[in-house]
C-alpha cells in the first residue's frame, strides 16, 4: 500500500495543475447541491423555530412578510406603524395578552427595540451584567452589541437619527446602558432594548427641556397663558435622560395615537385566537393579525422552489462536468498507455498496476469529496446567517 | 541456458507469424541479434521475456519453462530474473531518476524495497556516473543520462538475464560508445547474460555471439511497420 500511495503521490505532485482543476470540479459538483440543500434546511429550521415560538403578530395592514420579518428579527425596514390604542384594545379581552414593539430606530448597525418588560420574560432573556430597564432613557443591550461596541453597564449609547434632514424632531438620544443580556443565540443578541416610552422620546413625541418658570429664561418665553408657555428655540432640550432632568420629560398629545410597529399577541386559547382573527377581518380595520409560522412557511416554500430549480440546473451542469471529468480520466489513461505497458513489460503485477491507476482516480475523487465536505460544513455553520442576512436585507 | 524449441507466435488479426525452430544460448554470455527491420527481433525478445506467449513451442530460461506458467507467474519470474532495456528508454516521466530505478520494487509484491536496495541504486548510479542526477526529474535529463537511468533500473534487481532492444539506437556516437562500455563492464562483473537486439554493426565485435535473426527464424509473412521492427 505504501508503494501504491507513493506512486499516486508522485503522479499527483507532478500533475498538480490538472489535479487541482479536477479536484475543484468534483468538489463543486458535490458541494453545490448539497451546500444549497444544507443552507436552505438549516435556514428553514432557524427561521421556523423563531416564528414557531411567536403565536400571532398584530401590525399595520401591508406586507405580512415584512411585518413578520421585522417583528422577529428587527433587522429589516420597519413596517408601517399603527396607533398604540390598537394595542390597548387587545388588552380589553382578559384572555389575550400582548407585547408592544417599536422598531423604527437604530443605534448604528443595531436595531433599537422599544417594548415592555414582558418581552424579556417571554423570550427568556436574562441580564448577565448590570440591571434591567429601570428609568426612561435606559437601554439593555444584547451581548453581541456589547461585544462589538465594547460597552459595559454605565456606558452610554446614542441612537442614530432616522434621517439627517429630519429637523422636526427625532433628535438622537443618548441612552444609558443599564445592562447586558446573556447570549441567547437569537437576533436579541444583536438588539438594543428600551422601554416603549424611550422609543417615543426618539420619535420626538416626548421631550425634556429647561424649566421655563425659571426667571433666567424669561427672554426665551414668547407667550404665557396660564400653564401654557410658548418659548423660542433658545430653550435647551435634553438629549439624555438623567436623574436631575428626568422630571422635565413629558409627552405631548394623546398616547393612544402614538406609533408602534407591531404587537406580539398571545391568545389564551384557540377560541380567543379565532375571535381575534375575526375581529381584524373588517375592511375598516387599520391593522391585521398574521400567523408568523404561516408566513414563514410561505416564504420557505418559495425558497425551496427556487432551490429545486437551482438544483436541477446544478445537476445538469454537474452531469456535463462529470462527463468532462470522466473524459479527462480516459484521455489521461490513453496518454499513459505506454507508461502502463512499460510497467507490464518489466513484470509489474497486474493487480498492483491497476491499484495504482485506480488509487489515482480515487484520490482525486476523495480530495474533491473532502473539500466539498469541508465547504458543506462551513456552509451549514455560516450559510443560514448569510441567507438570513440576504432575506432580511442587511447583516444577520 | 536459454532454450527455444519449435516456437511459433502470431499477433491476433495480423498477417505475421514468427517461427523459431531452435535457439540455444548459454547463460553468462553476451549475444547480439541483428537482422532487417520488421522481421520479429523485438517480438522474439518479448517472447524470451515471457511478455508475449507463444502459440506453440516452448521457451525455457535457466530450466524454467515460461510457456507453462500462468500470467502472474511469468510476471513474477520476469521482474525477479529478467532486466529489460528499451530503445525509447521508457522511463516514467513524473518520477525522478532514483524513483525510476526503484520502479520495479514498487509495482510488484515480489520485490521488497529495502534500504539496501536504495543503497545499491546509489552505487549503480555512481558506477554509471549519474549520482548527482538521482533526484532530478527524468524529463530534465539528456538522452545519454536517461539511457543510463534505464540501464540502472534494469540491473537493480540483479537479473540473471538482461534483454536490450536497441539500447543505443537513440544515442550519439560518444554516448553510444560510453553506454556499451558500461553495459559490457557491468554484465561481465555480475556474470549477467546479455541479449541485445541491434542494428549497429560497428559494435558487434564486442559480443561473444552474433545471431543473424533470419538464420534462426522462419517468418511466414513479414509485416513491416514504420519506425521499428515490432510487427
Amino acid at each position: 500500500m505504501k508503494d501504491i500511495l507513493y506512486m499516486v503521490g508522485q503522479y499527483i505532485r507532478h500533475h498538480r495543475v490538472k489535479t487541482i482543476i479536477l479536484v475543484l470540479s468534483i468538489s463543486l459538483i458535490i458541494y453545490l447541491p448539497s451546500g444549497l440543500r444544507v443552507v436552505v434546511n438549516e435556514s428553514a429550521e432557524s427561521l421556523i423555530s423563531r416564528a414557531g415560538s411567536t403565536p400571532l403578530i398584530l401590525g399595520a395592514k401591508g406586507s405580512p412578510l415584512e411585518l413578520v420579518l421585522n417583528s422577529l428579527y428587527f433587522d429589516t425596514d420597519a413596517p408601517e406603524s399603527f396607533p398604540y390604542k390598537e394595542y390597548l384594545r387587545l388588552g380589553e379581552s382578559p384572555e389575550i395578552s400582548a407585547i408592544p414593539l417599536h422598531t423604527r430606530f437604530r443605534a448604528g448597525e443595531f436595531p433599537i427595540v422599544g417594548t415592555s418588560m414582558d418581552y424579556f420574560n417571554y423570550r427568556n432573556l436574562t441580564v448577565a451584567s448590570g440591571e434591567n430597564l429601570v428609568f426612561l432613557g435606559d437601554c439593555v443591550i444584547g451581548f453581541r452589541v456589547a461585544e462589538r461596541l465594547g460597552l459595559e453597564p454605565g456606558d452610554s449609547l446614542i441612537s442614530t437619527p432616522s434621517s439627517v434632514f429630519n429637523l422636526a424632531g427625532a433628535y438622537p438620544l443618548m441612552m444609558n446602558v443599564q445592562g447586558i443580556l446573556a447570549p441567547s443565540g437569537t437576533p436579541d443578541d444583536e438588539s438594543v432594548f428600551v422601554d416603549l416610552k424611550t422609543a417615543w422620546i426618539m420619535e420626538g413625541l416626548a421631550h425634556g427641556h429647561e424649566d421655563l418658570q425659571q426667571d433666567g429664561l424669561n427672554g426665551s418665553v414668547l407667550e404665557r397663558e396660564g400653564d401654557n408657555i410658548i418659548a423660542n428655540a433658545s430653550v435647551a432640550e435634553y438629549n439624555r435622560v438623567t436623574e436631575s432632568n428626568m422630571q422635565s420629560f413629558h409627552f405631548h398629545g394623546d398616547p393612544g395615537k402614538f406609533p408602534i410597529t407591531a404587537a406580539l399577541v398571545f391568545p389564551g386559547n384557540q377560541r380567543a385566537a379565532t375571535l381575534l382573527e375575526g375581529r381584524y377581518l373588517g375592511e375598516e380595520e387599520v391593522v391585521h393579525l398574521v400567523d408568523p409560522v404561516e408566513v414563514m412557511e410561505e416564504l420557505l416554500g418559495t425558497i425551496i422552489k427556487i432551490q429545486n430549480y437551482m438544483i436541477t440546473g446544478i445537476v445538469i451542469i454537474g452531469l456535463s462536468t462529470l462527463a468532462t471529468t470522466v473524459l479527462v480520466f480516459m484521455l489521461s489513461l490513453r496518454l499513459r498507455k505506454k507508461e502502463i505497458e512499460t510497467m507490464h513489460k518489466i513484470g509489474g503485477a497486474r493487480r498492483r498496476i491497476r491499484a495504482i491507476l485506480v488509487s489515482e482516480i480515487l484520490s482525486v475523487l476523495l480530495m474533491g469529496a473532502l473539500i466539498s465536505l469541508i465547504l458543506t460544513t462551513l456552509t451549514a455553520h455560516f450559510g443560514p446567517a448569510i441567507l438570513k442576512g440576504i432575506l432580511l436585507g442587511g447583516g444577520a | 541456458m536459454i532454450e527455444v524449441r519449435n516456437l511459433q507466435f502470431e499477433y491476433p488479426g495480423r498477417e505475421f507469424t514468427l517461427r523459431v525452430p531452435s535457439f540455444d544460448f548459454p547463460f553468462g554470455s553476451t549475444a547480439a541479434i541483428t537482422g532487417p527491420s520488421g522481421i520479429g527481433k523485438t517480438t522474439f525478445l518479448l517472447l524470451l521475456a515471457g511478455y508475449l506467449v507463444p502459440g506453440e513451442g516452448k521457451v525455457t530460461i535457466n530450466a524454467t519453462q515460461l510457456s507453462e506458467m500462468n500470467d502472474r507467474e511469468r510476471r513474477a519470474f520476469r521482474i525477479r530474473h529478467i532486466g529489460m532495456v528499451f530503445q525509447e528508454f521508457e522511463l516514467i516521466e513524473y518520477l525522478s531518476a532514483l524513483d525510476n530505478m526503484l520502479l520495479p520494487f514498487r509495482i510488484t509484491p515480489e520485490l521488497e524495497l529495502t534500504r539496501e536496495v536504495v543503497e545499491r541504486a546509489r552505487d549503480l548510479s555512481g558506477a554509471f556516473g549519474i549520482t548527482g542526477l538521482m533526484h532530478r526529474n527524468v524529463r530534465r535529463l539528456s538522452q545519454g543520462e536517461r539511457q543510463r537511468v534505464a540501464l540502472c533500473r534494469a540491473l537493480l534487481t540483479k537479473p540473471g538475464l538482461l534483454l536490450c532492444d536497441e539500447p543505443t539506437g537513440n544515442l550519439d556516437p560518444v554516448n553510444k560508445e560510453r553506454t556499451l562500455d558500461l553495459l559490457m563492464e557491468t554484465v561481465q562483473q555480475s556474470k549477467t547474460t546479455l541479449v541485445v537486439v541491434t542494428h549497429d554493426h560497428l559494435h558487434l565485435t564486442r559480443f561473444e555471439r552474433v545471431v543473424d535473426f533470419p538464420e534462426i527464424s522462419q517468418p511466414l509473412t513479414a509485416h513491416k511497420e514504420e519506425g521499428g521492427d515490432r510487427p
